[in-house]
């Protein structure tokens, strides 16, 4: 299955949230929407969803414009809210035979997902009862139990320690592996690198990078080296200028052109106590900032 | 249709929680309570048993007069007026009347100074007492037999003149508004506060939905107008079955205390004197007046942040079922058929109340009747549709409450 996002526009009373947004994804991916505040994430997310329509553009799969009556969409909103004074299970269990499911089937998925984040034991409890980070755990299954095609997370590690951090991480690639569309939209861009495989960047309402995460990467020259080293003061001293130090502590390289990096690579291995050498990629969150920081101010929601 | 179910089978369960059910059961068990009072409390039973009981034993009443000649005629006057006491003359003073009164060996006590003058004596004066009443008429009539025999007729024949009694009856020829106006006010009432107190159940749900968040999960699962529409479905169905619950108590009760509803307790008869063919009309009303009001209630409800918003936000529509209210309740203790109530009775916002009332009061013909109807149901149908409009987009509106521009605008374009 491949969603594509074509051309949407859409504006509120006189502004122009969305302009010609595009995004193209297929199952078994992750796509990451970044952008900053403001700049039509959760617009682009509630229109793939038909919550509200464009003003011009299309939603399609494989080619043709979405039925939303067959393909099912899962969510995750950044905003957390469900009945906080219901019972959890009569509330998942609602949530997801909205969305299609027979009673009796909507109880046994959300059951089965309250085992897997091990939830199971507050099944008859009332949201209120439990802890922030237990009542994510319980909205994320309102996004995955009625078994979506198109899965939503916007910012869903935020509020997670770092075992249920690890626990949603399962999760996700459990969901991926099994041919779901993944869509991310989050600011935590080490998930982003770890989870997406394309990523498109908004900016004030445009999409100002689209396109596989490592070609976007490998996009840019390729004229320096990243090394790691644990004497770096003689490495510093012979290359002057042209050395600068990384934020981890990593030296950068800048070489001449892109074809010296084999060169400079093997006389950086002879001569010095190399512990890495590799070719020096930018980070996404440099790439997100070169795309998005200075040329806009936040905007408001 | 399937989306419309599910939200209204789970807004119901909701709705009829332990909460809910529990207040209804008390309103209940205060009804019967209060219904059962003239059994134990009233002793207004008119069984033969204790009608016997009182004959045995009736309290007396003295009689004080210094027109010695007239003595006989007065006690047989005032025997004949008092026939549940047992009727004594005396010459004893004042004071000593007083203190047999006090001491209970008498009921009360008639004395009488003048022609047209005379003080009634009773330990604890109640509201409810009408012997001062029955005093007046025996004393007048008694003035009036004296007038006639001084006139030259004889005792006899001026008794007889004095108890002539007429026979007449009142007979409205379409109908007898004397008889309908207490149930009509009762179910007007009934009909106001019903919809008022469930289409703001409507309201305070959809804010709480908004302001908790979960609104973001609904209205990415369902479609606003299913979950609109089920929202109300179920304040809908709450309320007739609360209403039912309470009003059927309240009937079953009264029915099995009604021997018991004699005396003062006479006048509670008038607000159960209700037609079985009202009850269906009521129903069609609360159906539609309901569905009306509780689509409007839940528009403005989503334009609210926070539940605290509510009240200020739905006080228009207040403020119109108040307004509606007060002018067709103060209508019909004039005039049910005035042209103002012909017309209220068309425009939707006002005729579930209006025609219900023309319908209760008098004889409207069966095609204003369908008219009506037809009106609101159109209304419903075409408010409905504005409200799932304006509930889709205030639903997204976060922040500030929205003015009734920046709402008009978002609906041009959503």
């Amino acid at each position: 299955m491949e969603l594509e996002l074509r051309n949407i526009e859409k504006s509120f009373a006189d502004k122009k949230v969305l302009r010609g947004v595009s995004l193209k994804t297929e199952s078994g991916k992750a796509f990451g929407l970044l952008g900053r505040n403001g700049a039509g994430k959760t617009t682009s997310i509630r229109v793939l969803m038909n919550v509200f329509s464009a003003d011009s553009g299309e939603v399609l799969i494989d080619g043709k414009p979405i039925d939303y009556d067959k393909v099912k969409i899962g969510y995750l909103p950044e905003e957390r809210g469900m009945y906080q004074k219901y019972v959890i299970i009569d509330q998942l269990a609602y949530f997801a035979s909205l969305k299609g499911m027979s009673h009796k089937e909507a109880v046994k998925s959300v059951d089965r997902w309250l085992k897997r984040l091990d939830m199971y034991e507050y099944r008859d409890s009332k949201l209120n009862t439990l802890s922030k980070g237990n009542q994510q755990k319980i909205q994320l299954i309102t996004a995955l139990a009625h078994n979506p095609d198109i899965i939503i997370l916007d910012e869903p590690f935020s509020g997670l320690d770092p075992v249920n951090a690890m626990l949603l991480k399962d999760v996700v690639k459990e969901e991926i592996a099994k041919g779901k569309i993944v869509l991310f939209s989050s600011h935590q861009m080490n998930y982003i690198e770890e989870f997406c495989d394309r990523i498109g960047i908004l900016n004030s309402g445009k999409m100002a990078l689209h396109g596989d995460l490592r070609d976007i990467k490998r996009s840019y020259v390729r004229d320096k080296l990243i090394v790691r080293t644990e004497s770096p003061e003689r490495i510093k001293a012979d290359f002057g200028e042209r050395c600068s130090v990384a934020e981890d502590g990593a030296l950068i390289i800048k070489l001449d052109s892109a074809d010296k990096k084999r060169e400079a690579m093997q006389k950086l291995v002879q001569s010095y106590d190399i512990d890495e050498v590799s070719v020096f990629e930018p980070s996404l969150n440099s790439i997100f900032v070169e795309y998005t920081g200075g040329n806009d101010k936040e905007g408001k929601k | 249709m399937s989306q419309f179910r599910k939200t209204l089978g789970f807004e119901l369960k909701n709705n009829m929680n332990k909460f809910s059910i529990a207040i209804t059961v008390i309103i209940m068990i205060i009804i019967a309570v209060i219904l059962f009072i003239p059994r134990f409390f009233g002793g207004a039973a008119e069984t033969d048993e204790n009608s016997a009981a009182d004959m045995e034993n009736p309290p007396i009443l003295l009689i004080k007069t210094d027109a010695a000649a007239e003595k006989s005629m007065v006690e047989k006057s005032f025997a004949k007026t008092f026939y549940d006491y047992k009727v004594e003359m005396t010459d004893d003073d004042v004071d000593t009347i007083k203190n047999e009164i006090n001491s209970d060996k008498v009921g009360g006590a008639v004395v009488i100074t003048g022609e047209t003058e005379y003080t009634y004596y009773v330990k604890e004066l109640t509201m409810s007492d009408n012997n001062l009443q029955r005093a007046d008429e025996t004393m007048l009539e008694l003035y009036r037999t004296n007038a006639l025999m001084e006139g030259g007729i004889s005792e006899a024949d001026a008794e007889k003149i004095m108890n002539t009694t007429m026979s007449g009856t009142a007979e409205g020829l379409k109908n007898d508004t004397t008889k309908s106006i207490i149930p009509t006010n009762v179910l007007l009432l009934l009909l106001f506060f019903v919809i008022t107190l469930y289409g703001q159940k409507v309201a305070t749900s959809v804010a709480t939905e908004k302001s908790s968040r979960a609104m973001e999960m609904l209205i990415t699962s369902a479609k606003p107008v299913n979950m609109l529409f089920g929202k109300v479905a179920a304040c809908y169905l709450t309320g007739l079955i609360q209403m039912s619950a309470i009003i059927a108590t309240a009937l079953l009760c009264f029915n099995i205390n009604k021997p018991y509803y004699t005396g003062n307790f006479l006048a509670f008869n008038m607000f159960f004197d209700i037609p079985p063919s009202l009850i269906a009309y009521i129903l069609i009303f609360f159906l539609l007046g309901f569905l009306l009001y509780a689509c409007l209630f839940g528009a403005f409800g989503s334009m609210a942040s926070k539940a605290e918003q509510i009240n200020t936000i739905t006080m228009p529509i207040s403020y119109l079922i108040i307004i509606v209210f007060f002018i067709i309740d103060t209508s019909i203790q004039t005039a049910v058929d005035s042209p103002l109530m012909v017309a209220l009775s068309y425009i939707p916002f006002t005729s579930p109340l209006a025609m219900f009332a023309r319908i209760s009061m008098s004889a409207v013909p069966w095609y204003e009747i369908i008219i009506s109807i037809a009106i609101l149901i159109a209304s419903v149908i075409g408010v409905g549709v504005l409200s799932a409009k304006i509930y889709r987009v205030g639903v997204l509106l976060y922040g500030n409450r929205p003015s009734v521009g920046t709402v008009l605008k978002s609906l041009r374009d959503a």
